[in-house]
């Protein structure tokens, strides 16, 4: 089913949007809060949430790209289910070794100014992201957006680990001198 | 914390494009040796196709319904992804055609030509079918070479290059996704001694194993053919003997060579190298042992006493080659006269299953050539003997229905430049018996299917200078044949017919002179009829030829011979609305042009096209889309042929390739295929595609695994070494590497050599450096790491990708302690 058809669904509150959701998107959200969470019962819930979230969003939210709203909503249910559960000390997903990481674009030394707005990082991020090679840029995203670990995104691209890990340490680099630059992080 | 928390927010946030483009199927890295398999990297083969417009082909005008919808109904729902064509398409609807109307004031660009009325009306209710009754998306994936677990590849012979049988590669190719792909895998056995020769109509395999004799395995049928065996008869016995006999000579030159089972084993591959390039060598004189190689191989044994055979070091088997040959040379002569042959299968024909095959007897080397039945099991003797094959180049090209072949070899040249090639030409009758053979010379022959005579197209007509012909076509149902005559004997250039012409001979000269000869054919005499022009089409059942001059299109009537209309026609020849077009394809769009009004409107914008034999019809391709539209050149209809999506976007990701097409209207099948880029294909000459080959032998023989990463010690002195020589290239060469990182220097040969020993890496070949500009390259980047890389670049390739592809990469983290990452990109 096309996602239109799975949105007019939504908007007609037919339940079996959820079902049509399900089975197109189910496996990619799943797989997103898997590399998160790293706990499949927690996943589960996750993307349990995400449609949850999605049938109250829509409508009167109509998303263009229906994938990447979903995603996005599994993505944030899960990073705030990790962050309850890192509070308690519980879980360790690969989420955990991405931010990590990807702290190094902002080290501890550093600040995010204060005026700066969540959409507006994400504007310059991606207006950052859309400059890099492809390869470059689908890895980082692939790393910090789905929190894919290396080994996966090494057998994707066909790469050894070691080129990725160089790619990624490059490209975090290289997003610290882009939001420097642009004075974001002071 | 916040900062960690506000960017991973942040990131979440990221533009939608940006994640939906990041789980796009990824497309590996996959060995250029893949690329270059056997000409055709893959084959989507897409059955059934045309039905649609079979009822437009002939001389009783379209059947198409100007008025009916229904197929772009189909077609609209179908194409749900992009309508746009569809929609001009639909533009067609309602126009009229006017063939002879000059005066149309219809300005679009797009799709205005439709038949006239009166032509209209003899089909108002017929229907336009649908090319497949379930629909108008017909998808049939099969991926020819996604059979194997091993990458084929072809070998060119003649080359006059010592060949060396090429190992298979084992490992699984990641060629196409998994999901792209519904074929079984190939059941051969697969490992280290099997030696892949060559891959022939995509469907037979060329390959030894544990044995002198190549085998044909057809993938089809999952069965192995061993002619060799079968002429050879106590094949076993025979072989073993000869061995022995090789052996007990090497013997006398090194005793105890023979002793190590892996010494046996690469005599024994040895000869079956040697026996494989002898079988396409033919100038003896040639084949004298190099002697200086031989003095250098007993230095060698000198410096090894235990007669140690190290089959990767190139040096060595060069040296070995010689001996292999002068072992030969000494055999008695007479003992396996007859009785021992080699044979090669050169050429099959897939659909009747048969192929011609070069056989020798390996003492005298009296070679053959036999045509071996598949089928039936049978082996047909043509009489054609190395006599007449007198040198490098010898060639045999077969019709394409396989009655009919031409045996050509170089036998002079021209003006000390271009070789002139002799040969003959032979006509097989229904039992493969060959019947006559034609001795070129200046004759020029093609075959005439319908009454299967040869008819002698040789024009000379001095008061033109007339030579031959260029090329020369038989007419589809074999009506015609015509050539483009050649009047400029100066510029002595030459090239070969293409392979699916009929008519095969090389020519001498080309010409710009656009005289054709137009032949009718009637029990092997022929009328002809001479017209200048340039060659459209044949029309009307192919008693009219279309020609164009100065722009202007004339029809002339060919079917009586010599009476020739010579006027400009106003559509007065009762063609088929398909007749009244040209065809052409300029700046990235396809045309048509009515050749009486002289209106031009464009069809569509493409990349690729192929029309068939009549022009009715056109395939069109744009790069990166993933369908083929079938369009109808009359009416402009047309449908779509989906390609399976992933597939596309994988192959077009990355890559420069030439998209081809090919319409075969017996099977009503469409092959998609897909090449290297021109750059590439241009530069890939034999040899070094065959070298190519080797380099990645090369590699394999080093014990590593494709795809795999391997951690190799190394002490500090290599590193050591390995620094100075960093060091001492910083001041060579710098540009900029596949990821865009620092080159530090590159080597032909020499230099890195000691140091690849010393990791442990036999180094390539040095003909092959220097044939092919493997090279050895050093990256810094800026993570203190050296990067090394051995691999090809060939002269013209685009760097970046193709170089990665065909690297053996080593890396050397000198932060993280004293090892190095090696890890093949292939």
């Amino acid at each position: 089913m096309t996602d239109e058809k799975i949105i007019e669904l939504y908007f007609n509150r037919d339940e079996q949007a959820i079902r049509e959701t399900q089975i197109k998107y189910g496996n990619l959200c799943f797989k997103v809060a898997m590399n998160i969470l790293n706990v499949p019962e927690d996943a589960e819930e996750a993307v349990n949430d995400t449609y949850l979230g999605a049938w109250n969003s829509i409508p009167p939210q109509r998303p263009n790209v229906f994938s990447a709203f979903l995603i996005k909503i599994t993505r944030n249910l899960s990073l705030k289910k990790l962050r309850f559960k890192t509070a308690q000390k519980r879980g360790n997903g690969e989420a955990t070794l991405s931010f990590d990481e990807l702290s190094e674009c902002i080290p501890d030394s550093c600040n995010i100014v204060d005026a700066v707005e969540e959409n507006e990082l994400a504007k310059v991020i991606s207006d950052f992201l859309r400059a890099l090679p492809e390869a470059e840029r689908r890895i980082f995203i692939r790393r910090y957006f789905f929190c894919d670990s290396i080994e996966e995104i090494s057998k994707q691209f066909g790469y050894g680990e070691s080129k990725v890990k160089m790619k990624l340490m490059r490209t975090r680099n290289k997003l610290r001198t882009h939001l420097t630059e642009r004075g974001l992080v002071k | 914390m916040k900062n960690k928390e506000f960017l991973q927010n942040a990131i979440g946030s990221i533009d939608d494009d940006l994640i939906t483009d990041a789980v796009k199927p990824i497309k590996k890295r996959r060995p250029l040796y893949i690329a270059f398999a056997s000409a055709a990297c893959i084959a989507i083969i897409f059955t059934s196709l045309i039905p649609l417009f079979s009822d437009d082909i002939g001389t009783d005008g379209p059947n198409y319904n100007s008025t009916s919808d229904s197929y772009l109904q189909q077609s609209s729902e179908a194409f749900t992804d992009d309508s746009s064509y569809v929609e001009n398409m639909s533009q067609d609807e309602n126009s009229q055609f006017r063939p002879s109307d000059e005066s149309s004031d219809d300005s679009s660009v797009e799709n205005s030509d439709q038949p006239s009325e009166n032509e209209t009306s003899n089909n108002e209710n017929s229907e336009n079918v649908p090319p497949d009754e379930s629909g108008d998306v017909i998808q049939n994936v099969v991926n020819l070479w996604d059979k194997s677990d091993f990458s084929a590849f072809s070998i060119v012979y003649g080359s006059g290059a010592n060949l060396r049988p090429v190992n298979s590669i084992a490992g699984q190719s990641n060629y196409l996704s998994d999901t792209a792909v519904k074929s079984e895998p190939i059941k051969i056995n697969v490992d280290s001694t099997i030696k892949v020769e060559s891959i022939l109509a995509d469907r037979y395999i060329i390959y030894y194993s544990d044995s002198l004799y190549p085998i044909i395995y057809d993938t089809k049928e999952d069965k192995e053919f061993n002619l060799a065996e079968k002429l050879n008869g106590e094949s076993i016995e025979v072989e073993q003997r000869y061995l022995n006999d090789i052996f007990k000579k090497a013997e006398e030159y090194y005793p105890g060579i023979t002793s190590a089972e892996k010494n046996r084993k690469y005599i024994r591959d040895m000869i079956v190298t040697w026996l494989y390039g002898k079988l396409f060598e033919y100038e003896s004189a040639s084949f004298a042992p190099d002697m200086d190689f031989l003095k250098n191989l007993d230095g060698y044994y000198i410096e090894h006493e235990k007669y140690e055979i190290y089959p990767e070091d190139p040096e060595f088997r060069r040296m070995f080659y010689d001996f292999i040959f002068k072992i030969y040379c000494e055999l008695p002569r007479d003992e396996y006269k007859n009785i021992f042959y080699s044979a090669v299968p050169i050429w099959i024909d897939a659909e009747r299953g048969r192929c011609i095959v070069k056989i020798a007897d390996i003492p005298q080397y009296l070679t053959k050539y036999v045509i071996y039945n598949l089928t039936t099991d049978e082996i047909i003797d043509i009489n054609i003997d190395d006599s007449r094959c007198f040198t490098d180049g010898c060639e045999i090209v077969f019709s394409k229905d396989g009655s009919f072949f031409t045996v050509s070899s170089p036998t002079g040249t021209i003006n000390g430049a271009w070789p002139i090639y002799g040969g003959m030409e032979c006509r097989l009758d229904k039992n493969d018996k060959r019947e006559t053979v034609d001795y070129s010379g200046e004759y020029y022959v093609a075959f005439y299917i319908n009454t299967n005579e040869f008819v002698d197209i040789t024009d000379r007509d001095t008061e033109n200078d007339m030579l031959g012909c260029s090329k020369a076509y038989i007419s589809d149902n074999g009506k015609v044949i015509y050539y483009k005559v050649l009047t400029d004997k100066g510029k002595g250039n030459y090239f070969k017919c293409d392979a699916d012409v009929w008519y095969n001979r090389l020519t001498l000269f080309d010409s710009d002179d656009d005289t054709w000869v137009f032949c009718t054919v009637k029990n092997g005499r022929t009328d002809k009829v001479k017209i200048k022009g340039r060659f459209v089409k044949l029309a009307r059942n192919e008693t009219v030829a279309i020609m164009e001059r100065g722009g202007k299109y004339y029809a002339h009537l060919i079917a009586n011979g010599g009476d020739v209309t010579d006027q400009i026609l106003e559509g007065k020849l009762n063609l088929a609305p398909y007749e009244y077009f040209d065809v052409y394809y300029s700046d990235n769009a396809l045309y048509k042009k009515n050749i009486f009004s002289g209106e031009v409107n464009k069809l569509t914008d493409c990349d690729s096209y192929i029309l068939n034999s009549d022009k009715s019809f056109a395939f069109v391709y744009k790069n990166g889309d993933n369908f083929v539209t079938c369009i109808n050149i009359a009416t402009c209809e047309s449908c779509r042929i989906i390609i399976d999506d992933d597939l596309c976007k994988q192959l077009f990701a990355d890559e420069k390739a030439i998209f081809n097409m090919n319409y075969n209207e017996t099977e009503n099948t469409l092959t998609l295929s897909l090449y290297k880029s021109d750059d590439v294909k241009d530069n890939a000459k034999d040899v070094d595609f065959y070298a190519l080959m080797a380099e990645n032998r090369f590699i394999l023989n080093q014990g590593t695994e494709l795809g795999k990463t391997y951690n190799v010690s190394i002490d500090e002195s290599v590193l050591e070494e390995i620094r100075q020589y960093v060091a001492s290239m910083k001041s060579g060469q710098v540009g900029n590497d596949p990821d865009g990182e620092r080159v530090l220097g590159i080597t032909a040969k020499d230099k890195h050599q000691d140091v690849l020993r010393k990791l442990g890496i036999t180094p390539p070949d040095e003909d092959y450096i220097n044939m092919n500009g493997t090279c050895f390259v050093l990256y810094e980047d800026e993570d203190e790491r050296i990067e090394f890389a051995i691999g090809q670049f060939l002269p013209m390739y685009d760097p970046p990708e193709t170089f990665s592809d065909n690297c053996l990469w080593i890396t050397y983290y000198e932060k993280d302690g004293n090892f190095i990452t090696m890890y093949n990109l292939i």
